[in-house]
């Protein structure tokens, strides 16, 4: 049986390690070759900010490190809609490389995985 | 059936490592098989061997440390983590030159693959949060 | 093809949790998500029909909040039961 695995990343970048382990998640997954997901709900859409200089902090830029997703053969990331709309964030606002899912999609979109893994 | 477990709260900040202590014990119990725990994020300070809890406190590493042991489970410590929070066995405590080292016996370093291996190995993965 | 969710809080855990349920799912409030049982606008009136809501029986206790139907009070034997007859579980922190 061929497995996939969905992350869910439902914290903000910056408050705690959440988002970061989320992610090494999610790389580890798809270095396995296992067809992977991210996919980010309630607070873990503010990765998406464009603009963060996390330098000062200092933290790694968290949305830089996302746009690594690719060469790890995550082509998109997955944003829950209702999230960005809670928190008054366009989905323009957000960097490129993401898929926008309406409420109506969610359910069905976690549970097509065979695996899910949320933080 | 088999079950991973994990656990990502720490003990003095979540009730994550009590739930899935009581949650293990029924497992086994029931005659099912914990093929893996894996302890990630603040899960990692289950695993300190130098915690002291007052006296008439729970002693939860101590009291996973025994389930593990009389068990004979696969427990593993994500390395990357318990670096990060100061969670080391003798090693990693040479390696890094630290003045010590505190991962209690039963318990294992080793990358996060061990989580998804788990995950995939279990029929069923059961996340014990913060 | 039904999922277990286990809740350990309210707010954004409960928001979450609801939010990927669909009906003949079942749900778990463990932990602090035992509170959710007081709000007078409890997120699980918008879980969808055909969905139980279970109750950790050692948490409520705890935390002094009664349980009543339509909500089923369980104890851990119960909960790896559930898990069992789950096809798979996902855990809201």
């Amino acid at each position: 049986m061929s497995h996939s695995v969905c992350v869910i990343s439902s914290r903000a970048p910056y408050s705690g390690q959440s988002a970061r382990e989320a992610l090494d998640t999610a790389l580890v997954s798809a270095s396995y070759d296992i067809e992977t997901s991210l996919l980010l709900m309630g607070d873990g859409v503010y990765q998406l900010l464009q603009g963060q200089e996390a330098g000062d902090i200092p933290r790694k830029n968290l949305a830089a490190m996302l746009q690594v997703l690719p060469l790890y053969g995550i082509e998109t990331i997955y944003v829950d809609q209702l999230s960005l709309e809670e928190r008054g964030i366009r989905s323009d606002a957000l960097q490129e490389g993401v898929t926008v899912l309406a409420e109506g999609e969610l359910p069905l979109f976690i549970q097509q995985h065979s695996r899910v893994f949320i933080f | 059936m088999k079950f991973a477990l994990a656990v990502y709260g720490a003990p003095a900040n979540s009730q994550a490592p009590q739930s899935a202590l009581h949650f293990a014990r029924a497992v086994v119990d029931q005659g099912h098989e914990i093929v893996r725990l894996f302890f990630y994020q603040d899960g990692v300070n289950t695993a300190t061997a130098i915690a002291q809890p007052p006296q008439d406190e729970s002693n939860l590493p101590e009291e996973w440390q025994q389930f593990i042991q009389a068990h004979n489970l696969d427990a593993v410590v994500c390395i990357a983590a318990a670096l990060r929070r100061g969670i080391v066995d003798q090693a990693e405590s040479d390696r890094y030159e630290l003045p010590g080292h505190n991962l209690r016996k039963g318990y294992e370093l080793s990358g996060l693959g061990q989580l998804l291996d788990g995950a995939l190995m279990a029929d069923r993965l059961i996340t014990f949060g913060a | 093809m039904s999922t277990l969710h286990t809740v350990n809080k309210p707010g954004q855990a409960m928001a979450l949790c609801v939010r990927a349920v669909v009906s003949g799912d079942s749900v778990l409030l463990i932990e602090d998500a035992v509170y959710e049982l007081l709000s007078p606008a409890s997120r699980l009136d918008a879980l969808p029909d055909g969905c139980s809501v279970y109750v950790l029986d050692i948490d409520a206790r705890a935390r002094g909040v009664a349980v009543s139907a339509p909500f089923e009070v369980i104890n851990y034997d119960r909960f790896v039961l559930l898990c069992v007859d789950h096809e798979k579980v996902l855990s809201w922190f």
